[in-house]
């Protein structure tokens, strides 16, 4: 015999979470970690260029070009939040 | 880092050639474009289509149009991480030919790295491949050099000017060679 909760496995309490609100804080918090692992990850990628690349000037425009190019895409990702929070 | 011994110097570094980075960002630049390309061009469609399916699941607090920016920013800071760890990859991994050793250095991602050296006179074959046309045209190809009381041989795909590489790595040979006496000297 199928009863009425197996019927309507998440008619109670699943539904109550729906619909899942995106706040504005977690998607400051994202960015938050975003912009940590990034950091992380260019004191990597400086490391392993200065340290490695042999007889090498284009070590110097290539931190730039990294610095340059991540700061304009979290740019646009703190556009984006601020305008999702507005 | 590569240290080089009293006498040492270096005459040459060859990387891989640009055509083979430029492929590799290939991916890259068409992951980057395609969620652009499906907002423009399909946006419409997809919202009509998805819309009424996440309504039940998500409700959006904010402007739908800064949650996308802000997630395609994000997508392209990710991948301009593995573009910068391929050109990492490409960049560093490099043949130092100096008066004395010919040095393979190879980075395998990060914190890992294989340096391999071998003095000129340990030769005994170089190898150069250039795989068609576009190879023959831009100049590039893979040069394998194979040492005595090795069983492997030092291999480098990719490289650019390869024959400019043998020309090097032979004369130089053929000079330790004269230095030690003994001769055959490579063609």
């Amino acid at each position: 015999m199928i009863s009425g909760y197996m019927q309507q496995p998440f008619s109670l309490p699943f539904s109550a979470l729906f619909p899942l609100a995106i706040h504005p804080v977690a998607l400051w918090v994202i960015f938050g970690v975003a912009l940590l692992g990034a950091l992380i990850m260019t004191a990597v990628f400086f490391y392993h260029w200065r340290k490695y690349a042999v007889g090498s000037a284009l070590v110097l425009s290539a931190d730039a070009v990294h610095l340059v190019v991540l700061g304009i895409l979290f740019s646009m990702a703190f556009i984006g939040v601020a305008e999702y929070s507005l | 880092m590569i240290s080089l011994e009293p006498n040492e110097e270096i005459l040459l570094v060859a990387r891989k050639h640009w055509i083979i980075f430029l492929g590799e960002m290939l991916f890259i630049v068409l992951a980057a474009l395609a969620p652009l390309f499906l907002y423009i061009f399909l946006g419409d469609r997809i919202g009509a289509l998805l819309g009424p399916v996440l309504a039940p699941l998500i409700s959006f607090d904010g402007d739908i149009r800064g949650f996308l920016l802000f997630f395609y920013a994000l997508w392209l800071v990710a991948l301009w991480h593995v573009l910068a760890y391929i050109w990492t990859d490409f960049y560093l991994d490099v043949w130092v030919v100096t008066n004395q050793r010919l040095i393979d250095v190879e980075q395998l991602g990060f914190f890992n790295r294989r340096i391999s050296g071998f003095r000129h006179d340990t030769i005994q074959d170089v190898t150069v491949e250039v795989p068609g046309i576009l190879a023959t045209l831009l100049k590039y190809g893979t040069i394998s050099v194979r040492t005595a009381g090795k069983d492997t041989a030092f291999s480098f795909p990719g490289v650019s000017h390869p024959y400019k590489l043998k020309e090097l790595i032979v004369s130089e040979h053929n000079r330790a060679k004269d230095k030690g006496t003994s001769a055959t000297p490579l063609l």
